[in-house]
């Protein structure tokens, strides 16, 4: 197992006020690593960056080995992004969501039409496929989206914050398919400021606060900064040990 | 494959109710209400008796392009029923007045002229007017041949001259300049797209994918123009069926009606690609599109219209109207070709300006 994705010194500034501060990070082949921090630490800005949506005032980004600024052609079929946002089509419906993004990575015809089904069934719409995405709950669209971005097979999957605002149970199924994704192979990058969350799915976490990591390991290791004896506290008494409980209002 | 994004582009685009009002039912409604109100105004133009003018000649005998204008005026205004009588010196004004002309033309050096019109003949005057720009265009389009293909100057202009103005109904007239002018507002049927990509960050996800500004404009392009000619085609329809319009040559008319449209498509994009924001867009092309409608003659009809000609040659709306108004009721148009390369040029342009939009912001990665 080696590296599949590396930050180097990335940085974002806007308007002077730096967002992200040189960031290294380094995700192994197979991980479900996670991403904590406060609102504003600048997980969605960093995710933006390595997706090549934001472009990063310094620094940069390998994927699989490569720049991927200069590969992207080649590489962007290995990534599939998740966005905080809910990036769909209230007037398609929900295989035509799935259809409009999944194509863009060049499938088409019969196996396209393999994939939409193979992604509504993923997330449990396969009997709502010919609904209206603006009929759907709030639960409904947040698997939606994740539909729309893993139907290209992508061995990178990066989820930002998929689990906003909706109910227990979408959560539960949510975070269970992303393990799932994880046994079949695919590396999991999962940014979250919900601790349960990122201690019950992944291998390995970082907390990010002000745009720089201030600390990285096992919710264990992370533990132990703290404290000698970790049955006694929660990763949530860790964050807000480390990152202070100042509210972030930018 | 940009082929499904195009798909879904147009479905989300059909699905919307206000496309079809204002591309379908604003131009039927209008063409019904502007074909009563100015019926009368054209028909005052079907006339019977000939239309009497002078004229004097100002310039040297030995003035070629001024004699020449002025054999080919008088050689069109013969074969178009126009009495056109030389006064060699005589005050203008009174022998209008006198001979109850609709006006008179001074033919000046170098093939310049005036015309004074008759205020009580006013579409009479304005008949006049466009018998002799006519005929000074082919002129200079002749001499601009001989030119380039060094014929030998003896050689005779072979005018062919135009009908002048033939009548046009009022039903023919509105009911294809309307169709243009709602094509022009192309950029509307976009908005719904523009605002689901932005406030739904459809945007991004597009550029995380990979797309490239080429894929990513003819992804909007394409459905949009395919809109726009569509509902076009079944207004231009509608219409030929509630008010008997009659298009002139019907392919030749298509083929100008989506060539404008794919020419106001690529405006709108544009100005879309530029500012990233719906309203100014929508506002700043309508604003344009109406100013180029008012002197192109979307609302009043071109050839009555006070406008400087030269405002009028700007606008492409007044090409792509003319062209079509006089396939109408000519059956040939010599501003085809100047309505085609119009429209083509800002297509072309627009286009180019709009990938380049999207390519600079890109790179500054906002
Ligand atoms: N386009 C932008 N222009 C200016 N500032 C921005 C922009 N995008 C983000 N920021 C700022 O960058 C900081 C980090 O934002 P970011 O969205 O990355 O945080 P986050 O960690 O994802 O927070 P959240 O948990 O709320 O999603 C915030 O203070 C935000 O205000
Ligand atoms: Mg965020």
């Amino acid at each position: 197992m080696g590296t599949i994705l590396k930050t180097k010194d990335l940085t974002k500034k806007y308007d002077g006020r730096v967002v992200v501060d040189n960031l290294n990070l380094t995700i192994e082949e197979g991980e479900v690593f996670g991403l904590l921090g406060p609102n504003g630490a600048g997980k969605s800005t960093t995710m933006n960056m390595i997706c090549g949506i934001v472009k990063p005032t310094l620094g940069s980004v390998e994927f699989h080995g490569k720049d991927f600024d200069k590969h992207r052609k080649e590489l962007i079929v290995e990534l599939g992004y998740i966005p905080q946002e809910l990036a769909i089509h209230g007037n398609l419906k929900a295989w035509e969501n799935v259809e409009l993004f999944t194509s863009l990575y060049g499938i088409g015809g019969a196996e396209l039409k393999k994939r939409i089904d193979e992604s509504l069934e993923y997330v449990g719409l396969l009997e709502k496929k010919n609904d209206y995405a603006k009929t759907f709950s709030g639960g409904m669209k947040r698997r939606l989206n994740i539909a729309c971005a893993i139907g290209h097979h992508p061995d990178l999957l990066i989820f930002d914050e998929p689990t906003v605002g909706i109910d227990p149970q979408s959560r539960n199924f949510i975070l269970e398919k992303i393990r799932e994704s994880n046994k079949n192979g695919a590396t999991i990058i999962y940014t979250s400021h919900y601790m349960e969350e990122v201690e019950a799915i992944c291998s390995r976490i970082a907390i990010m606060d002000n745009g720089k990591v201030i600390a990285t390991g096992t919710s264990e290791e992370l533990k132990k900064m703290v404290v000698e004896d970790t049955s006694s506290i929660t990763l949530e008494e860790v964050f807000l040990t480390l990152t202070g409980k100042k509210l972030r209002d930018y | 494959m940009i082929r499904y994004l195009i798909k879904n582009n147009f479905k989300l685009m059909m699905r919307s109710a206000t496309n079809i009002l204002l591309f379908i039912v604003t131009p039927v409604v209008l063409v019904a209400l502007l074909s009563s109100a100015f019926g009368d105004l054209l028909e005052k133009y079907e006339r019977d008796d000939s239309i009497k003018a002078g004229y004097r000649i100002d310039a040297e005998d030995t003035d070629v392009r001024a004699q020449l204008l002025a054999e080919q005026v008088r050689t069109a205004a013969d074969e178009s029923d126009m009495i056109l009588t030389e006064y060699p010196k005589c005050d203008i004004e009174e022998k209008i007045m006198e001979e109850d002309l609709a006006g008179f033309v001074v033919f000046g050096k170098d093939g310049t002229y005036s015309i004074y019109e008759n205020g009580e003949q006013k579409y009479e005057a304005k008949a006049l007017d466009y018998l002799i720009s006519s005929v000074d265009k082919h002129i200079a389009q002749f001499m601009l041949d001989a030119y380039r293909s060094d014929m030998p100057s003896e050689a005779s202009v072979a005018v062919k001259y135009p009908s002048y103005m033939e009548p046009i109904e009022a039903s023919d007239y509105y009911g294809i300049v309307e169709v243009v002018y709602f094509g022009w507002c192309a950029v509307v049927c976009g908005a719904g797209i523009f605002t689901a990509e932005k406030k739904y960050h459809i945007g991004k996800k597009l550029r995380v994918s990979g797309l490239s500004e080429l894929q990513l404009f003819f992804g909007k392009f394409i459905p949009m123009l395919l809109v726009v000619s569509i509902s076009s085609l079944i207004t231009a329809g509608i219409t030929i069926l509630l008010f008997g319009v009659h298009w002139g040559s019907p392919l030749i008319s298509a083929l100008i009606v989506v060539l404008s449209a794919a020419a106001a498509t690529a405006f709108g994009l544009m100005f879309y690609n530029i500012t990233e924001n719906v309203v100014v867009t929508i506002i700043a092309v309508f604003a344009l599109v109406w100013m180029a409608g008012f002197t192109g003659g979307s609302f009043e009809t071109y050839m009555f219209s006070t406008q400087p000609q030269q405002l009028k040659d700007i606008s492409p709306i007044y090409h792509i109207n003319r062209a079509l108004t006089e396939l109408s009721c000519m059956g040939h148009s010599d501003y085809t070709r100047s309505a085609v390369i119009y429209c083509i040029i800002i297509m072309f342009v627009s286009a180019c300006v709009s990938i380049m939009a999207g390519y600079i912001r890109g790179r500054k990665g906002k």
